[in-house]
């Protein structure tokens, strides 16, 4: 097997494909890029078992190809190479033997057969078509509140759903919430409700961008595949009934605050400083006009900051962790934010005009 | 730093023993207390004629009768233990206040500072193993040394009814001819790590630098660093506080029933709660044991985060942990539930996050 390939072209697509690839290898193979040549093009694979990741170039024609090559390695190589280089690769015996210029590198390589791939053809599909920039924010604005590792393994992952023309992502760690929502331009016939897991959606968010070119999104089965120009992820999905989250938004609150979004991330942020390293409570005293955040440490130091606030209601003092409040005010969009409020037992709910599909919930934390 | 008088005292065989004493007829036999050979119970101790047979604590009873199909099984009657128990703490006790029990049949103790028997703590042992005799008719096996470690082993070396000493000029020396199995801290696991790594004795150990040890063996690497040289500096601790709280049972049969499996957790979880509450405690993590029908056994921890406080914080989480194991698909012999990271409820309280759900 002999071909040759364009050290850009080849560099691109394996940058793209780097998130899965195994570190230090238990199972050698997870550590290696598949190559595998058809119809003028190459394509290039990398998979953790979970999820795997496409991405292919034009090559010309090019006899078929099918080895698995160290991904690491050859990246750092490719990285080495001269601008535009061309790189010529032979295989055989058990190896790649890459000439460019004067350079010779003899990898290792292991069958294509034993590269383990995501069964992802048998079962009835379902394809939507979602614009990049769409996918791209609902994502975005729910990520950072999912679970990690928790032993609710459903939470480790974003909720998924799409009826008719209602797109929506929903992320908790059962301490707080996100939800966001998009309207579609063309509504979708079947509805989908599905947990992507983080890795899955970790991939899918580098994927997608800012464009309103369109990401195919189909469903197999328990795996999802999401596909946007030369680019693709596929992954499995968590099979399990996400939380009711329409019963943990409070609907109940009475006590409405607006606040400028950066006023109060400085001065979460002044207070947090000297917060409890591992609990991260600060404490909200709103009343009269002004929010006055306070909190103290086991060394016994304090912090106080007073802020303006729109807020008419009756004197309110909740204990929150400093993160979460920050978590949401580093991604909500707008100059102003909503706080509503009922007691320092209930959550809070954050919302923000400039971002009228979303909603934060955070629970108080008792200090 | 002073070097101490560490006593190490093991009683022999001691629960079998003490059968033997109390029924004539069993005396010089082979003897196992624990379950019924037809039962799924266990030996919970053998006298020494039984341990000529192979039969060791820990062992099925029906295997131990396999080994020996004349042996007499009887059930443990722990009220005439705790008793002997009593006795021999207060032989103790007369000797010094610095008494750490392992268990009914094993003790610690640091006589540094005993004037008595011109404060040789090899008279000592001598006098405590006698007076134990006579006031229980039980024999016990002391080790002298300067630490806790070697003490242990001490103890081990001359049984039953024996006496060593380690010198302090013997211990390093002693060491090094040690296999590692006898160290007090490896058990089988360790054991066979070390011996993946070319250590069988303490020789093989002592070559090891300590940063190379922590590689391996983490949080214990030091403990084992030390040791090679024969050095412990662990103190006999005479109150112990409690690390942790459980419950776990033994099922009369293998249960692959997942339903009856989380009642079963839920009665333990339950059992530990009120054990929790009662002693004002509060916990951080909470861990689930299952062992399989074949023995092999694992766990699975949770903390939550937020502090264990009562039954409904453990409820929570527990059928979730069993997720994590195969019950259900494959037959369970065992289930407990246990919690650790305690705290005293009445300490100044930490911050506690909300839960949504």
């Amino acid at each position: 097997m002999k071909f040759i390939l364009n050290k850009e072209n080849l560099l691109d697509a394996l940058n793209s494909i780097q998130g899965v690839v195994e570190k230090r290898g238990i199972n050698p193979i997870l550590s290696n890029v598949l190559f595998s040549a058809d119809d003028g093009s190459l394509s290039l694979t990398t998979t953790d078992t979970e999820v795997e990741l496409h991405a292919s170039f034009e090559t010309g024609s090019l006899e078929p190809v099918e080895i698995t090559l160290p991904c690491r390695k050859l990246t750092d190589i490719c990285k080495a190479l001269p601008k535009q280089a061309d790189i010529a690769f032979s295989i055989a015996d058990g190896k790649a033997t890459l000439t460019s210029g004067r350079s010779l590198f003899s990898l290792a390589t292991l069958p294509a057969a034993d590269f383990p791939r995501i069964p992802f053809s048998e079962g009835r599909e379902e394809t939507l078509n979602i614009p990049s920039v769409t996918f791209k924010k609902v994502i975005d604005k729910t990520f950072f509140s999912m679970a990690l590792q928790d032993v609710r393994y459903y939470l480790n992952g974003l909720y998924f759903s799409l009826t008719q023309d209602k797109l929506l992502t929903v992320t908790t760690d059962g301490h707080r919430l996100s939800l966001c929502t998009e309207t579609l331009d063309e509504p979708c016939e079947t509805p989908v409700n599905v947990i992507i897991p983080r890795k899955g959606a970790q991939e899918i968010l580098r994927l997608l961008d800012d464009s309103s070119e369109n990401t195919v999104l189909r469903l197999i089965k328990n795996h999802l595949c999401v596909e946007k120009g030369r680019h693709k992820v596929i992954t499995k999905l968590i099979d399990a009934q996400y939380p009711d989250y329409e019963k943990v938004i409070p609907a109940g609150g009475n006590k409405h605050l607006s606040v400028e979004k950066e006023t109060l991330k400085q001065s979460l942020h002044k207070a947090s400083i000297l917060s409890n390293e591992k609990y991260k409570g600060v404490r909200l005293s709103i009343g009269g006009g002004t929010l006055e955040v306070t909190t103290h440490n086991p060394e016994h130091e304090e912090a106080k900051d007073e802020i303006d606030v729109n807020y008419q209601g009756e004197s309110i003092s909740i204990g929150f962790n400093v993160v979460y409040l920050l978590d949401i005010l580093n991604v909500i969009d707008g100059d102003e934010i909503t706080m509503t409020l009922k007691d320092e037992n209930s959550s809070c709910l954050i919302t923000s005009q400039s971002q009228a599909g979303s909603q934060y919930v955070v629970m108080p934390m008792r200090l | 730093m002073v070097k101490r008088k560490i006593i190490h005292i093991d009683m022999d065989a001691f629960f079998a023993s003490v059968e033997q004493r109390d029924h004539p007829q069993y005396q010089g036999k082979p003897l196992i207390v624990g379950g019924r050979p037809d039962s799924r119970g266990v030996v919970a101790a053998c006298s020494y004629e039984a341990r000529t047979f192979g039969i060791h604590s820990a062992m099925p009873s029906s295997q131990a009768y396999r080994l020996c199909r004349h042996a007499i099984f009887v059930k443990p009657r722990f009220d005439a233990y705790v008793e002997a128990s009593n006795l021999i703490r207060e032989v103790f006790l007369s000797y010094t206040p610095y008494v750490e029990p392992l268990s009914l049949d094993e003790a610690y103790l640091d006589v540094s500072t005993c004037t008595q028997c011109q404060g040789s703590a090899t008279l000592i042992a001598q006098e405590i193993k006698q007076t134990i005799f006579e006031t229980t008719r039980l024999t016990a096996s002391a080790g002298v040394s300067y630490n806790k470690f070697l003490a242990k082993i001490a103890s081990d070396m001359d049984k039953p009814n024996g006496l060593f000493v380690i010198k302090p000029h013997e211990g390093p020396e002693f060491v090094l001819k040690l296999p590692i199995r006898k160290f007090h801290g490896i058990g089988s696991a360790t054991e066979k790590k070390m011996n993946a790594l070319g250590i069988y004795t303490g020789q093989d150990l002592r070559k090891w630098p300590l940063d190379d040890l922590q590689k391996h063996f983490g949080k214990s690497a030091h403990y084992f660093f030390q040791i090679a040289q024969g050095i412990d500096d662990r103190a006999v601790i005479n109150h112990r506080e409690r690390k942790s709280i459980g419950a776990e049972t033994t099922f009369s049969h293998d249960i692959d029933n997942l339903d009856e499996l989380v009642q079963q957790l839920q009665r333990l979880g339950k059992e530990v709660a009120q054990t929790l509450q009662k002693r004002f405690l509060t916990a951080q993590t909470m861990t689930v044991k299952v062992k399989y029908a074949n023995f092999e056994q694992i766990t699975r921890s949770y903390s939550p985060g937020s502090l264990i406080e009562n039954n409904r914080d453990l409820q929570k989480w527990l059928p979730h942990l069993l997720q994590k194991t195969e019950a259900g698909t494959r037959p369970v012999r065992l289930l407990g539930v246990s919690i650790s990271g305690l705290e005293s409820a009445r300490e100044t309280r930490r911050p506690q996050q909300l839960n949504l759900f």
